[in-house]
Protein backbone atom coordinates (compact mmCIF):
# COMPACT_ATOMS: atom_id res chain seq x y z
CA UNK A 1 0.00 0.00 0.00
CA UNK A 2 0.86 3.12 -1.15
CA UNK A 3 0.31 6.38 0.58
CA UNK A 4 0.72 10.36 -0.20
CA UNK A 5 0.50 12.12 2.48
CA UNK A 6 0.62 16.69 2.65
CA UNK A 7 1.19 18.69 5.78
CA UNK A 8 0.74 22.69 5.69
CA UNK A 9 -0.31 23.21 9.26
CA UNK A 10 2.29 26.49 9.46
CA UNK A 11 5.57 26.94 8.16
CA UNK A 12 6.63 23.69 6.37
CA UNK A 13 4.64 22.84 3.30
CA UNK A 14 5.67 18.78 3.04
CA UNK A 15 4.78 15.53 1.14
CA UNK A 16 5.86 12.46 1.95
CA UNK A 17 5.40 9.09 0.32
CA UNK A 18 5.29 5.65 2.30
CA UNK A 19 4.68 2.56 2.06
CA UNK A 20 4.30 -0.21 4.35
CA UNK A 21 5.67 -3.20 2.06
CA UNK A 22 8.92 -2.70 2.53
CA UNK A 23 11.57 -2.29 5.17
CA UNK A 24 12.91 1.57 4.00
CA UNK A 25 9.26 2.38 4.13
CA UNK A 26 9.79 6.24 2.65
CA UNK A 27 9.52 6.73 -0.46
CA UNK A 28 9.38 10.57 -1.38
CA UNK A 29 10.51 13.57 1.11
CA UNK A 30 10.07 16.57 -0.02
CA UNK A 31 9.44 19.81 2.05
CA UNK A 32 9.76 23.62 1.94
CA UNK A 33 9.66 26.06 4.22
CA UNK A 34 8.42 29.74 5.17
CA UNK A 35 11.14 31.78 6.50
CA UNK A 36 9.80 34.76 8.03
CA UNK A 37 12.10 38.21 7.33
CA UNK A 38 11.32 39.38 10.88
CA UNK A 39 8.67 38.71 14.00
CA UNK A 40 7.23 35.26 13.60
CA UNK A 41 5.29 33.33 11.22
CA UNK A 42 2.44 35.57 9.85
CA UNK A 43 -0.22 33.02 8.91
CA UNK A 44 -1.42 34.99 5.96
CA UNK A 45 2.26 35.49 4.64
CA UNK A 46 3.25 31.83 5.14
CA UNK A 47 0.22 30.64 3.27
CA UNK A 48 0.53 32.51 -0.17
CA UNK A 49 4.42 31.00 0.24
CA UNK A 50 3.02 27.56 1.15
CA UNK A 51 0.27 28.38 -2.00
CA UNK A 52 2.86 29.24 -4.51
CA UNK A 53 4.95 26.65 -4.04
CA UNK A 54 2.81 23.75 -3.16
CA UNK A 55 2.22 22.15 -6.69
CA UNK A 56 6.06 22.06 -7.81
CA UNK A 57 6.41 20.57 -3.95
CA UNK A 58 4.05 17.48 -5.01
CA UNK A 59 5.08 16.82 -8.49
CA UNK A 60 8.81 16.73 -6.75
CA UNK A 61 7.76 13.80 -4.41
CA UNK A 62 5.90 11.66 -7.03
CA UNK A 63 9.53 12.34 -8.93
CA UNK A 64 11.91 11.40 -6.34
CA UNK A 65 9.97 8.45 -5.34
CA UNK A 66 9.72 7.70 -9.36
CA UNK A 67 5.67 6.89 -9.01
CA UNK A 68 2.45 7.67 -11.19
CA UNK A 69 0.11 9.32 -9.41
CA UNK A 70 -1.97 6.37 -10.22
CA UNK A 71 -0.29 3.80 -8.13
CA UNK A 72 -1.09 5.92 -5.01
CA UNK A 73 -3.65 3.78 -2.88
CA UNK A 74 -4.85 7.32 -0.77
CA UNK A 75 -4.01 10.86 -0.49
CA UNK A 76 -3.69 12.21 3.62
CA UNK A 77 -3.87 15.52 4.89
CA UNK A 78 -3.20 16.92 7.94
CA UNK A 79 -6.04 18.58 8.68
CA UNK A 80 -5.23 20.10 12.30
CA UNK A 81 -4.49 21.43 14.49
CA UNK A 82 -2.53 24.35 13.31
CA UNK A 83 -2.92 28.38 11.46
CA UNK A 84 -6.20 27.97 9.41
CA UNK A 85 -4.84 29.80 6.38
CA UNK A 86 -2.30 27.32 6.10
CA UNK A 87 -3.82 24.21 7.09
CA UNK A 88 -6.29 25.58 3.94
CA UNK A 89 -3.94 24.87 1.60
CA UNK A 90 -2.63 21.83 2.40
CA UNK A 91 -6.62 20.37 2.52
CA UNK A 92 -7.04 22.16 -0.86
CA UNK A 93 -4.49 20.47 -2.17
CA UNK A 94 -5.33 17.37 -1.06
CA UNK A 95 -9.04 17.26 -2.19
CA UNK A 96 -7.98 18.04 -5.67
CA UNK A 97 -5.71 15.35 -5.86
CA UNK A 98 -8.35 13.13 -4.38
CA UNK A 99 -10.98 13.93 -6.64
CA UNK A 100 -8.71 14.34 -9.48
CA UNK A 101 -7.05 11.00 -9.37
CA UNK A 102 -10.57 9.43 -7.81
CA UNK A 103 -8.34 8.22 -4.55
CA UNK A 104 -10.10 8.15 -1.14
CA UNK A 105 -8.69 11.14 1.25
CA UNK A 106 -7.77 10.64 4.48
CA UNK A 107 -8.12 12.99 7.50
CA UNK A 108 -4.85 13.17 9.68
CA UNK A 109 -4.32 14.97 13.04
CA UNK A 110 -1.06 16.55 12.87
CA UNK A 111 -0.55 16.22 16.48
CA UNK A 112 -1.79 12.20 16.23
CA UNK A 113 1.58 12.37 12.96
CA UNK A 114 4.08 13.15 15.11
CA UNK A 115 3.36 10.92 17.81
CA UNK A 116 3.07 8.19 14.65
CA UNK A 117 5.71 8.98 12.88
CA UNK A 118 8.03 8.66 16.16
CA UNK A 119 6.90 5.09 17.17
CA UNK A 120 7.71 4.07 14.09
CA UNK A 121 11.42 5.64 14.36
CA UNK A 122 12.25 4.75 17.64
CA UNK A 123 10.80 1.47 17.54
CA UNK A 124 9.07 2.39 21.01
CA UNK A 125 6.37 0.53 22.03
CA UNK A 126 4.36 2.56 24.39
CA UNK A 127 5.92 5.86 25.73
CA UNK A 128 5.09 8.44 27.77
CA UNK A 129 5.31 11.18 24.66
CA UNK A 130 6.97 14.47 25.32
CA UNK A 131 5.24 16.80 22.26
CA UNK A 132 7.52 19.97 22.50
CA UNK A 133 7.15 23.11 20.02
CA UNK A 134 6.62 26.31 18.90
CA UNK A 135 3.01 25.60 19.32
CA UNK A 136 2.83 22.76 21.59
CA UNK A 137 3.78 21.85 24.95
CA UNK A 138 2.16 18.59 26.03
CA UNK A 139 3.02 15.23 28.18
CA UNK A 140 0.35 12.24 26.52
CA UNK A 141 0.01 8.77 27.04
CA UNK A 142 -2.01 6.24 25.09
CA UNK A 143 -4.75 5.05 27.51
CA UNK A 144 -7.48 3.09 25.70
CA UNK A 145 -8.18 3.63 22.52
CA UNK A 146 -6.81 7.54 22.32
CA UNK A 147 -3.53 9.86 22.99
CA UNK A 148 -4.78 11.43 26.24
CA UNK A 149 -2.68 14.84 27.66
CA UNK A 150 -1.63 14.42 30.78
CA UNK A 151 -0.29 17.38 31.40
CA UNK A 152 0.13 20.36 29.14
CA UNK A 153 1.26 24.52 28.98
CA UNK A 154 -1.88 26.87 30.42
CA UNK A 155 -0.62 29.75 28.61
CA UNK A 156 2.49 29.64 25.70
CA UNK A 157 4.53 26.63 24.36
CA UNK A 158 8.10 26.12 25.32
CA UNK A 159 9.11 27.14 21.89
CA UNK A 160 6.94 29.87 21.86
CA UNK A 161 8.63 31.12 25.01
CA UNK A 162 11.81 30.27 23.32
CA UNK A 163 11.58 32.46 20.37
CA UNK A 164 9.75 35.28 21.79
CA UNK A 165 12.77 35.48 24.58
CA UNK A 166 15.13 35.26 21.67
CA UNK A 167 12.92 37.84 19.43
CA UNK A 168 12.15 40.52 22.33
CA UNK A 169 16.18 40.47 23.11
CA UNK A 170 17.17 40.53 19.27
CA UNK A 171 19.12 37.53 20.07
CA UNK A 172 17.20 35.42 17.28
CA UNK A 173 15.99 35.25 14.07
CA UNK A 174 17.50 32.59 13.09
CA UNK A 175 16.35 31.20 16.03
CA UNK A 176 18.20 28.16 15.56
CA UNK A 177 22.10 28.07 14.69
CA UNK A 178 24.18 24.66 14.16
CA UNK A 179 20.97 23.07 15.43
CA UNK A 180 21.51 24.80 19.13
CA UNK A 181 18.44 27.51 19.76
CA UNK A 182 20.11 30.94 20.54
CA UNK A 183 19.00 30.85 24.13
CA UNK A 184 20.55 27.79 24.79
CA UNK A 185 23.61 29.12 22.65
CA UNK A 186 23.47 32.18 25.18
CA UNK A 187 22.64 30.10 28.51
CA UNK A 188 26.08 28.19 27.92
CA UNK A 189 28.20 31.42 29.03
CA UNK A 190 25.56 32.19 31.95
CA UNK A 191 26.99 31.79 35.28
CA UNK A 192 24.79 32.83 37.91
CA UNK A 193 21.26 31.30 38.88
CA UNK A 194 18.99 34.63 39.07
CA UNK A 195 16.16 34.99 41.90
CA UNK A 196 12.51 35.14 41.84
CA UNK A 197 11.89 33.71 38.53
CA UNK A 198 8.66 31.77 38.94
CA UNK A 199 8.64 27.95 38.49
CA UNK A 200 5.63 27.18 37.74
CA UNK A 201 4.03 22.89 38.03
CA UNK A 202 0.97 23.18 38.88
CA UNK A 203 -0.19 19.16 39.25
CA UNK A 204 0.87 18.01 35.70
CA UNK A 205 0.54 21.19 33.88
CA UNK A 206 3.25 23.96 33.08
CA UNK A 207 2.74 27.61 32.46
CA UNK A 208 5.46 30.13 31.06
CA UNK A 209 4.11 33.10 30.49
CA UNK A 210 5.03 34.64 33.67
CA UNK A 211 8.77 33.31 33.10
CA UNK A 212 8.50 34.89 30.16
CA UNK A 213 7.65 38.34 31.79
CA UNK A 214 10.35 37.98 34.83
CA UNK A 215 12.76 36.86 31.88
CA UNK A 216 12.33 40.11 29.92
CA UNK A 217 11.52 42.13 33.08
CA UNK A 218 15.10 41.28 33.75
CA UNK A 219 16.49 42.00 30.48
CA UNK A 220 14.96 45.54 30.66
CA UNK A 221 16.66 46.18 33.79
CA UNK A 222 20.03 45.49 32.40
CA UNK A 223 20.50 42.16 33.75
CA UNK A 224 23.46 39.86 32.46
CA UNK A 225 21.62 38.65 29.33
CA UNK A 226 23.51 35.41 29.58
CA UNK A 227 22.29 34.59 33.20
CA UNK A 228 18.72 35.79 31.86
CA UNK A 229 19.10 32.99 29.37
CA UNK A 230 20.32 30.04 31.84
CA UNK A 231 17.97 30.94 34.29
CA UNK A 232 15.03 30.92 31.53
CA UNK A 233 16.39 27.87 30.09
CA UNK A 234 16.67 25.73 33.40
CA UNK A 235 13.59 26.47 34.54
CA UNK A 236 11.24 25.96 31.44
CA UNK A 237 13.37 23.02 30.67
CA UNK A 238 13.32 21.65 34.35
CA UNK A 239 9.60 22.33 34.67
CA UNK A 240 8.51 19.94 31.59
CA UNK A 241 10.94 16.94 33.20
CA UNK A 242 9.02 17.33 36.28
CA UNK A 243 5.56 17.13 33.94
CA UNK A 244 7.12 14.09 32.44
CA UNK A 245 8.33 12.24 35.47
CA UNK A 246 5.28 13.00 37.35
CA UNK A 247 3.68 11.00 33.91
CA UNK A 248 5.83 8.44 33.83
CA UNK A 249 5.05 7.43 37.18
CA UNK A 250 1.61 8.07 37.59
CA UNK A 251 0.97 5.32 34.05
CA UNK A 252 3.70 3.58 35.26
CA UNK A 253 5.01 3.37 31.54
CA UNK A 254 8.75 2.10 31.30
CA UNK A 255 9.81 4.60 27.94
CA UNK A 256 9.57 8.53 26.96
CA UNK A 257 9.49 9.80 23.63
CA UNK A 258 10.64 13.20 22.66
CA UNK A 259 9.25 14.21 19.76
CA UNK A 260 8.66 17.94 18.02
CA UNK A 261 10.37 20.73 16.80
CA UNK A 262 12.29 21.89 20.19
CA UNK A 263 12.81 18.22 20.90
CA UNK A 264 15.54 18.63 18.42
CA UNK A 265 17.63 20.51 21.24
CA UNK A 266 20.62 18.58 22.36
CA UNK A 267 20.52 20.05 25.80
CA UNK A 268 17.40 18.67 26.69
CA UNK A 269 17.84 15.68 25.32
CA UNK A 270 20.81 14.91 27.46
CA UNK A 271 18.51 16.27 30.50
CA UNK A 272 15.89 13.56 29.45
CA UNK A 273 18.12 11.18 29.31
CA UNK A 274 19.46 11.45 33.06
CA UNK A 275 16.16 12.03 34.37
CA UNK A 276 14.98 8.72 32.71
CA UNK A 277 18.44 6.50 33.79
CA UNK A 278 16.70 7.42 37.28
CA UNK A 279 13.33 6.40 36.99
CA UNK A 280 14.64 3.21 34.43
CA UNK A 281 12.95 4.27 31.79
CA UNK A 282 14.20 4.07 27.83
CA UNK A 283 14.58 7.28 26.29
CA UNK A 284 13.80 7.57 22.36
CA UNK A 285 14.45 11.05 20.19
CA UNK A 286 12.66 11.12 17.06
CA UNK A 287 15.45 12.34 14.66
CA UNK A 288 15.01 15.80 14.17
CA UNK A 289 14.63 15.59 10.68
CA UNK A 290 11.53 13.97 11.47
CA UNK A 291 10.56 15.79 14.76
CA UNK A 292 9.83 18.96 12.95
CA UNK A 293 6.62 19.21 10.82
CA UNK A 294 7.08 17.03 7.37
CA UNK A 295 4.74 15.08 4.91
CA UNK A 296 6.19 11.57 6.07
CA UNK A 297 4.17 11.53 9.21
CA UNK A 298 0.81 12.72 7.69
CA UNK A 299 1.68 9.64 4.83
CA UNK A 300 2.73 7.67 7.50
CA UNK A 301 -0.70 8.16 9.85
CA UNK A 302 -2.54 8.34 6.89
CA UNK A 303 -1.55 5.07 6.29
CA UNK A 304 -2.23 3.24 9.49
CA UNK A 305 -5.51 4.88 9.36
CA UNK A 306 -6.87 4.09 6.02
CA UNK A 307 -5.74 0.44 6.84
CA UNK A 308 -8.38 0.77 9.76
CA UNK A 309 -10.94 2.17 7.43
CA UNK A 310 -10.95 5.65 8.03
CA UNK A 311 -11.29 7.80 4.67
CA UNK A 312 -13.48 11.45 4.80
CA UNK A 313 -15.35 12.50 1.75
CA UNK A 314 -13.82 15.60 0.68
CA UNK A 315 -16.93 17.80 0.25
CA UNK A 316 -16.86 17.63 4.30
CA UNK A 317 -13.18 17.73 4.65
CA UNK A 318 -12.70 20.59 6.45
CA UNK A 319 -9.90 22.05 8.41
CA UNK A 320 -9.66 22.21 12.17
CA UNK A 321 -7.88 24.59 13.84
CA UNK A 322 -8.59 22.96 17.11
CA UNK A 323 -8.28 19.30 16.91
CA UNK A 324 -7.39 18.33 20.47
CA UNK A 325 -5.06 15.06 20.27
CA UNK A 326 -7.08 13.30 22.49
CA UNK A 327 -10.08 13.78 20.32
CA UNK A 328 -9.03 11.03 17.62
CA UNK A 329 -9.85 8.03 18.38
CA UNK A 330 -7.12 5.64 17.60
CA UNK A 331 -8.33 2.52 15.64
CA UNK A 332 -5.24 0.93 14.75
CA UNK A 333 -3.69 -0.32 18.06
CA UNK B 1 17.22 0.35 41.38
CA UNK B 2 19.92 1.33 43.34
CA UNK B 3 19.58 4.38 45.77
CA UNK B 4 21.88 5.85 47.87
CA UNK B 5 19.84 7.86 50.70
CA UNK B 6 23.23 9.86 52.01
CA UNK B 7 21.06 12.00 54.23
CA UNK B 8 18.85 8.99 55.68
CA UNK B 9 22.30 6.84 56.35
CA UNK B 10 23.00 9.41 59.20
CA UNK B 11 19.68 9.18 60.47
CA UNK B 12 19.84 5.35 60.51
CA UNK B 13 22.52 5.71 63.31
CA UNK B 14 21.29 8.02 65.40
CA UNK B 15 19.73 7.06 68.90
CA UNK B 16 17.27 8.43 71.30
CA UNK B 17 17.57 8.04 74.72
CA UNK B 18 13.99 8.06 76.50
CA UNK B 19 14.44 8.88 79.97
CA UNK B 20 11.30 8.14 82.60
CA UNK B 21 11.15 8.24 85.98
CA UNK B 22 12.32 4.96 87.00
CA UNK B 23 14.63 3.88 83.78
CA UNK B 24 15.91 5.21 81.00
CA UNK B 25 15.95 3.55 77.66
CA UNK B 26 17.74 4.20 74.71
CA UNK B 27 16.33 2.98 70.96
CA UNK B 28 17.28 3.74 67.56
CA UNK B 29 15.81 6.86 65.83
CA UNK B 30 15.49 5.21 62.82
CA UNK B 31 15.57 1.49 61.61
CA UNK B 32 13.49 -0.79 59.10
CA UNK B 33 13.65 1.22 56.32
CA UNK B 34 12.71 -0.19 52.74
CA UNK B 35 12.53 1.68 49.44
CA UNK B 36 8.94 1.78 48.65
CA UNK B 37 8.19 3.66 45.46
CA UNK B 38 9.67 6.53 43.67
CA UNK B 39 7.42 9.43 43.21
CA UNK B 40 8.11 11.87 40.93
CA UNK B 41 10.73 13.95 42.46
CA UNK B 42 11.38 12.02 45.99
CA UNK B 43 11.93 8.47 46.95
CA UNK B 44 9.09 7.05 49.47
CA UNK B 45 10.55 4.90 52.37
CA UNK B 46 8.40 2.80 54.91
CA UNK B 47 10.56 2.58 58.08
CA UNK B 48 10.00 2.92 61.54
CA UNK B 49 10.83 6.13 63.42
CA UNK B 50 11.34 5.73 67.07
CA UNK B 51 7.57 3.83 67.96
CA UNK B 52 5.85 5.27 64.76
CA UNK B 53 5.10 2.98 61.66
CA UNK B 54 5.93 6.41 58.96
CA UNK B 55 6.96 7.19 55.77
CA UNK B 56 9.63 8.69 55.04
CA UNK B 57 9.92 11.16 52.04
CA UNK B 58 13.67 12.22 50.73
CA UNK B 59 13.33 14.36 47.58
CA UNK B 60 16.77 13.31 46.05
CA UNK B 61 19.42 15.73 44.48
CA UNK B 62 18.48 15.92 40.56
CA UNK B 63 21.75 15.48 38.24
CA UNK B 64 19.66 16.98 35.04
CA UNK B 65 18.85 20.43 37.52
CA UNK B 66 21.40 22.81 38.58
CA UNK B 67 22.51 22.52 41.65
CA UNK B 68 20.89 25.98 43.25
CA UNK B 69 18.02 25.69 41.44
CA UNK B 70 17.44 21.87 42.42
CA UNK B 71 18.60 23.02 46.21
CA UNK B 72 16.11 25.89 46.28
CA UNK B 73 13.05 23.62 44.83
CA UNK B 74 13.77 20.61 47.31
CA UNK B 75 14.09 23.12 50.44
CA UNK B 76 11.36 25.22 49.67
CA UNK B 77 8.72 22.05 48.89
CA UNK B 78 9.48 20.62 51.99
CA UNK B 79 9.11 23.20 54.15
CA UNK B 80 6.27 24.13 52.68
CA UNK B 81 4.73 20.88 52.78
CA UNK B 82 5.01 19.97 56.53
CA UNK B 83 3.73 23.11 57.26
CA UNK B 84 0.26 22.74 55.31
CA UNK B 85 0.32 19.60 56.38
CA UNK B 86 0.20 21.12 60.14
CA UNK B 87 -2.49 23.10 58.99
CA UNK B 88 -4.79 20.29 57.15
CA UNK B 89 -4.48 18.67 60.63
CA UNK B 90 -5.91 21.83 62.36
CA UNK B 91 -8.38 21.82 60.15
CA UNK B 92 -9.25 18.03 61.02
CA UNK B 93 -8.56 17.23 57.49
CA UNK B 94 -7.40 13.47 57.70
CA UNK B 95 -3.49 13.42 56.34
CA UNK B 96 -0.07 11.79 57.57
CA UNK B 97 1.19 13.88 60.66
CA UNK B 98 4.71 14.86 59.76
CA UNK B 99 6.93 14.26 62.49
CA UNK B 100 10.67 14.97 61.38
CA UNK B 101 11.54 17.31 58.88
CA UNK B 102 15.47 18.17 57.77
CA UNK B 103 15.36 21.04 55.09
CA UNK B 104 19.33 20.75 54.06
CA UNK B 105 18.66 17.44 53.29
CA UNK B 106 15.17 17.15 52.01
CA UNK B 107 14.18 15.04 54.27
CA UNK B 108 10.16 14.74 55.78
CA UNK B 109 9.27 11.46 58.02
CA UNK B 110 5.56 11.58 58.55
CA UNK B 111 3.18 8.54 59.89
CA UNK B 112 2.15 5.34 57.58
CA UNK B 113 -1.39 5.19 56.45
CA UNK B 114 -2.18 2.03 55.88
CA UNK B 115 -4.84 1.39 53.02
CA UNK B 116 -5.41 1.55 48.83
CA UNK B 117 -4.77 4.31 46.74
CA UNK B 118 -7.68 5.32 44.88
CA UNK B 119 -6.33 5.22 41.62
CA UNK B 120 -5.64 1.48 41.75
CA UNK B 121 -9.08 1.30 44.14
CA UNK B 122 -11.59 2.87 41.48
CA UNK B 123 -11.97 0.11 39.09
CA UNK B 124 -12.53 -2.20 42.29
CA UNK B 125 -14.79 -0.56 45.01
CA UNK B 126 -18.82 -0.27 43.29
CA UNK B 127 -19.92 2.99 42.63
CA UNK B 128 -21.46 4.28 45.72
CA UNK B 129 -18.36 3.45 47.70
CA UNK B 130 -16.78 5.43 45.21
CA UNK B 131 -19.13 8.26 45.18
CA UNK B 132 -18.35 8.54 48.81
CA UNK B 133 -14.99 8.70 48.71
CA UNK B 134 -14.41 11.11 45.99
CA UNK B 135 -17.72 13.16 47.60
CA UNK B 136 -14.93 13.54 50.80
CA UNK B 137 -12.22 14.42 48.60
CA UNK B 138 -14.28 17.15 47.19
CA UNK B 139 -15.25 17.76 51.16
CA UNK B 140 -11.74 18.19 52.30
CA UNK B 141 -10.50 20.23 48.78
CA UNK B 142 -13.28 22.73 50.04
CA UNK B 143 -11.66 23.19 53.42
CA UNK B 144 -8.30 23.72 52.36
CA UNK B 145 -9.52 26.34 49.98
CA UNK B 146 -12.10 28.01 52.26
CA UNK B 147 -8.64 28.12 54.93
CA UNK B 148 -6.41 29.32 51.87
CA UNK B 149 -4.90 25.89 50.44
CA UNK B 150 -4.77 24.84 47.27
CA UNK B 151 -3.59 21.08 47.30
CA UNK B 152 -2.00 21.72 43.71
CA UNK B 153 -1.24 17.53 42.94
CA UNK B 154 -4.92 16.80 43.57
CA UNK B 155 -5.10 13.46 41.23
CA UNK B 156 -6.33 9.94 42.47
CA UNK B 157 -2.89 8.76 43.07
CA UNK B 158 -2.37 11.07 46.31
CA UNK B 159 -6.24 9.86 47.54
CA UNK B 160 -5.79 6.43 50.13
CA UNK B 161 -8.61 4.62 51.26
CA UNK B 162 -7.67 3.52 55.04
CA UNK B 163 -9.97 1.24 57.43
CA UNK B 164 -10.19 4.81 59.41
CA UNK B 165 -11.32 7.07 56.41
CA UNK B 166 -9.82 8.66 53.34
CA UNK B 167 -6.81 10.43 53.66
CA UNK B 168 -4.88 12.94 51.48
CA UNK B 169 -1.47 12.27 50.59
CA UNK B 170 1.23 14.70 48.88
CA UNK B 171 1.30 18.02 50.01
CA UNK B 172 4.66 18.73 47.64
CA UNK B 173 2.84 20.93 45.60
CA UNK B 174 0.30 22.67 47.89
CA UNK B 175 0.90 26.66 48.55
CA UNK B 176 -0.84 29.36 50.49
CA UNK B 177 -2.58 31.22 48.23
CA UNK B 178 -6.14 33.18 47.98
CA UNK B 179 -5.93 33.28 44.69
CA UNK B 180 -9.75 31.61 43.24
CA UNK B 181 -7.29 30.34 40.51
CA UNK B 182 -5.21 28.44 42.59
CA UNK B 183 -8.37 26.49 44.33
CA UNK B 184 -9.86 26.40 40.12
CA UNK B 185 -7.01 24.59 39.36
CA UNK B 186 -7.25 21.48 41.89
CA UNK B 187 -10.44 20.43 40.54
CA UNK B 188 -9.32 21.10 36.75
CA UNK B 189 -6.25 18.71 38.32
CA UNK B 190 -8.43 16.08 39.95
CA UNK B 191 -10.90 16.24 36.64
CA UNK B 192 -8.30 15.72 34.36
CA UNK B 193 -7.12 12.57 36.47
CA UNK B 194 -10.43 11.36 36.41
CA UNK B 195 -10.87 11.30 32.94
CA UNK B 196 -7.40 10.37 31.66
CA UNK B 197 -7.14 7.54 33.81
CA UNK B 198 -10.73 6.69 34.81
CA UNK B 199 -12.82 7.89 31.99
CA UNK B 200 -15.46 5.27 32.23
CA UNK B 201 -16.90 6.95 35.74
CA UNK B 202 -15.72 10.22 35.15
CA UNK B 203 -19.03 12.04 34.65
CA UNK B 204 -20.22 10.38 37.73
CA UNK B 205 -17.14 10.90 40.17
CA UNK B 206 -17.24 14.60 39.02
CA UNK B 207 -20.74 14.94 40.27
CA UNK B 208 -19.81 13.50 43.61
CA UNK B 209 -16.76 15.40 43.99
CA UNK B 210 -18.96 18.80 43.28
CA UNK B 211 -21.61 17.43 45.72
CA UNK B 212 -19.11 17.04 48.54
CA UNK B 213 -17.11 20.14 47.77
CA UNK B 214 -20.55 21.79 47.64
CA UNK B 215 -21.71 21.02 51.24
CA UNK B 216 -18.64 22.81 52.37
CA UNK B 217 -17.86 25.63 50.40
CA UNK B 218 -22.10 26.47 50.04
CA UNK B 219 -23.81 27.07 46.25
CA UNK B 220 -22.09 30.53 45.24
CA UNK B 221 -18.34 29.64 46.26
CA UNK B 222 -19.02 26.88 44.09
CA UNK B 223 -20.48 27.96 41.02
CA UNK B 224 -18.01 30.68 40.79
CA UNK B 225 -15.22 27.84 41.31
CA UNK B 226 -16.81 25.36 38.40
CA UNK B 227 -16.93 29.13 35.90
CA UNK B 228 -13.26 29.49 36.85
CA UNK B 229 -12.58 25.73 36.42
CA UNK B 230 -14.29 25.92 32.80
CA UNK B 231 -11.80 29.03 31.87
CA UNK B 232 -9.09 27.19 32.48
CA UNK B 233 -10.13 24.00 30.74
CA UNK B 234 -11.06 26.60 27.77
CA UNK B 235 -6.93 27.94 28.09
CA UNK B 236 -6.00 24.18 26.83
CA UNK B 237 -4.71 23.80 23.43
CA UNK B 238 -6.60 24.19 20.45
CA UNK B 239 -9.87 23.63 22.57
CA UNK B 240 -12.91 23.56 19.81
CA UNK B 241 -14.87 25.17 22.21
CA UNK B 242 -12.91 28.65 22.61
CA UNK B 243 -14.12 30.98 20.04
CA UNK B 244 -11.56 33.60 18.52
CA UNK B 245 -9.38 35.42 21.06
CA UNK B 246 -11.70 38.96 20.43
CA UNK B 247 -14.47 36.68 21.20
CA UNK B 248 -13.47 36.07 24.93
CA UNK B 249 -15.20 37.26 27.96
CA UNK B 250 -13.00 37.90 31.06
Amino acid sequence: MIVLGIESSAHTFGVGIVTDSKESFILADERIQYVPKHGGIHPRESSRFLAEKAPAVIEKALESASLHPAELNAIAVALGPGLGPCLRVGATAARTLALFLRKPLVPVNHAVAHVEIGLKLTALQDPVVVYLSGGNTAVIAYVEKRYRVFGETLDIALGNLLDTFARETTLGPPYIINGLHVVDKCAESGKKFLEDFPYVVKGQDVAFSGLLTAALRAYRRGVDIHDICLTLREIAYNSVLEVAARCLMHTKKKEVMLVGGVAASPILREKFIKMAEKYNALVGVVPPQYAVDNGVMIAWTGLLAFKSGVVIDPKAAFVRQRWRIDEVEILWK
Amino acid sequence: MEVEPIPLRELLGEDVVIISSNSTEKIPLLTNLKLLTMGAEAYIFRAKFMDFEVIVKWRFPKSYVPKELDEKIRKSRTKLEAKVMWKALALGIKVPIPLFVDLDSGVLIMTFIDGIVLRDAAEKINKSTMCKVVETVGSYAAMLHMNGIAHGDLTTSNVIIANDGVYLIDFGLATFTKRSEDMAIDIHVFFRSLESTHHRIEDFAKECFVNGYRQVAGNSNTELLIKAVNSIRLRGRYVAARKLRTEWVM
